[in-house]
């Protein structure tokens, strides 16, 4: 963890007015120490301004140690993501990062389930694509099933990039637009998931999403994780800002999480 | 040539190697932001609000940042006394700086017992005694109200311990001066103000505040104006050295606190924005010191109240 200046090499809109966008970054510190599921805490205002104040926690959707690369995948939401919106090549940014405890190793699980919601899909790729190398899931003997789920077709993106990570992809949308029509949970089960098929599940996305996959996995007895975003201060955990009620009482979701075991965040 | 000495401050009978602190609440027990830069840099540590049990806290959400500000409902979550002097206290004694142990008592003969238990400790510089945190619905803030409640828990703690005595003031009060009379009276060695300020958002589409707790205490830029005059106002009234807090985040924020009459400030908010703000506010004073080589931060202590 440290504070890195970071380099915009570049910053693209994804799709047509998903208000999503894709930011590219010389941050080479970071890119060394990242894991999966692990985020950035990214100060979203010019330098003098005190407007938006608090740095804003971002997914790392890509980490590439040997380039010094970090990608972030980003909805404006508010201020702060709409000032990160407006940056061009060449600017420089304030990281702070990599932050949290992210998803645990996959090494001992076969096949495996991916619950991704909205921008909670950055969080995922990581378990599919580590230390640079597309395709992890071979070299280890791995089946990934990818669910993915958005408002609207425009907001599925980069279904290449997991297709071409060896990801079996399987969409959902609010919409119908494209995929099944209805959430990420209607959709697994309509896949009729039979005993044995999975032994483990990462999930990211919005706490209802969450709540409902972590419901519908239980009844299917699968064990898995899932990765919280939420709004956070220091990012760092001395400031308990960010805490999520668990069975084991509130806990800080930067550092206890964001990833926590299936089973131990309390949704309701 | 500007000395690491011209830096040097005094709150009391406690010397502080620079007058820059950390504010309770916002820096744990100095755990993280020991990942990122040596704590001995710092003047002090003020450390996350102590209580006698251990204490959960408020339900999320807990934090609603505002323009130029931040309202968060924390409510103490601490791991309570006796586990903070097992696992907490043995580190914070080797960090080289001073420590500063905040603590809250939801009854006079809580607040006594804490000063006793942590009277037999070594290794602490003071006790900070928040009888101000808007957070918890009982206790805290209802003995900084009044002047009279507030002296009883001074003079609970001055009686039950000999470490240093500060006091934290709550600016959610009529009359802060009423209030730092009655505390200096009763025996505080130093007063640190200001606690947050009382306050509470609404999400118009959910229709229902934010914070889980309804209300919660405002801090960062935005309370600056109002923490300045208080400490302006208390440096006319009182003897004893102020410790400053309330939005600081570069040191000419400081220098204005220094000037009304601080003796020492705190960051706290700051550090979300930067959590080098401490390190840069020491570097801005040295700066500022350098270019006038007779002065010390001591001869600005209260300098903007002399008429030139």
């Amino acid at each position: 963890m440290q504070v890195e200046t970071a380099g915009v090499i570049s910053l693209s809109p994804l799709g047509e007015a998903t208000g999503l966008y894709h930011l590219v970054l010389t941050a080479p510190q970071i890119a060394k120490e990242s894991g999966p599921g692990q985020f950035v805490m990214v100060r979203c205002a010019d330098e003098q301004s005190l407007d938006p104040l608090l740095l804003r926690p971002l997914n790392i959707f890509r980490y590439h140690p040997a380039a010094g690369r970090i990608e972030i995948i980003f909805r404006v939401v508010g201020r702060g993501t709409d000032w990160l919106a407006r940056r061009r090549p060449g600017d420089s940014l304030s990281l702070l990062g990599p932050l949290g405890r992210g998803f645990s190793s996959l090494e001992k699980y076969h096949r495996i389930l991916l619950f991704a919601g909205g921008t909670g899909m950055p969080a995922l790729f990581g378990l599919v694509e580590q230390e640079g190398k597309v395709g992890s899931s071979t070299e280890h003997n791995q089946e990934f099933v990818l669910l993915y789920g958005a408002r609207t077709k425009e907001e599925l993106v980069f279904l290449d990039l997991w297709q071409a990570a060896g990801v079996k992809v399987l969409t959902a949308t609010d919409d119908g637009s494209a995929g099944f029509h209805g959430t990420v949970t209607g959709a697994a089960e309509a896949m009729r998931i039979s005993p044995g098929e999975f032994d483990f599940y990462c999930a990211c996305g919005p706490r209802p999403m969450l709540q409902a996959v972590q419901e519908l996995m239980a009844k299917y007895g699968i064990p898995g994780e899932l990765c919280l975003e939420e709004a956070m201060a220091c990012g760092i955990g001395a400031c308990m800002g960010c805490v999520c009620e668990t069975v084991h009482g509130y806990r800080r979701v930067c550092t206890d999480g964001p990833v926590f075991p299936a089973g131990e965040v309390k949704f309701s | 040539m500007t000395t690491a000495s011209s830096l040097e401050t005094r709150v009391g009978r406690v010397t502080l190697k620079n007058p820059v602190l950390v504010a309770s609440g916002t820096f744990g027990f100095a755990r993280e932001y020991e990942r990122l830069f040596p704590i001995s840099a710092l003047g002090g540590v003020m450390v996350t609000g102590i209580t006698l049990e251990p204490r959960a806290g408020n339900p999320p959400p807990r934090l609603m940042e505002t323009p130029a500000g931040l309202l968060n409902s924390i409510g103490l979550e601490n791991p309570g006394v006796h586990k903070f002097i097992e696992e907490e206290l043995p580190r914070l004694r080797d960090l080289g700086t001073e420590i500063i142990v905040n603590i809250s008592g939801f009854s006079l003969d809580e607040y006594g017992r804490l000063a006793e238990i942590l009277d037999k400790e070594t290794g602490l510089a003071a006790l900070e005694v928040n009888i101000s945190c808007p957070n918890v619905k009982k206790g805290g803030m209802t003995f900084g109200v009044h002047p009279e409640s507030a002296a009883a828990v001074t003079r609970m703690v001055r009686q039950s311990t000999s470490l240093p005595v500060w006091v934290k003031l709550s600016p959610n009060v009529t009359d802060i001066v009423e209030i730092a009379q009655a505390v200096v009276d009763a025996g505080a060695d130093a007063l640190t103000l200001i606690n947050t300020l009382s306050g509470m958002a609404i999400d118009p589409e959910k229709r229902r505040p934010v914070l889980g707790n309804v209300f919660g205490g405002l801090s960062g830029p935005a309370v600056k104006p109002v923490a300045l005059r208080m400490i302006w106002q208390v440096y006319q009234a009182v003897t004893v050295p102020l410790v400053g807090m309330g939005g600081i985040i570069n040191y000419r924020d400081a220098l204005e606190f220094i000037m009304a009459g601080a003796t020492a400030v705190a960051i706290g908010t700051g550090l979300f924005l930067d959590p080098f703000s401490p390190l840069k506010v020491i570097e801005g004073l040295q700066g500022f010191l350098a270019k006038n080589p007779e002065e010390t931060i001591r001869d600005l202590i209260g300098a903007a109240h002399c008429s030139p």
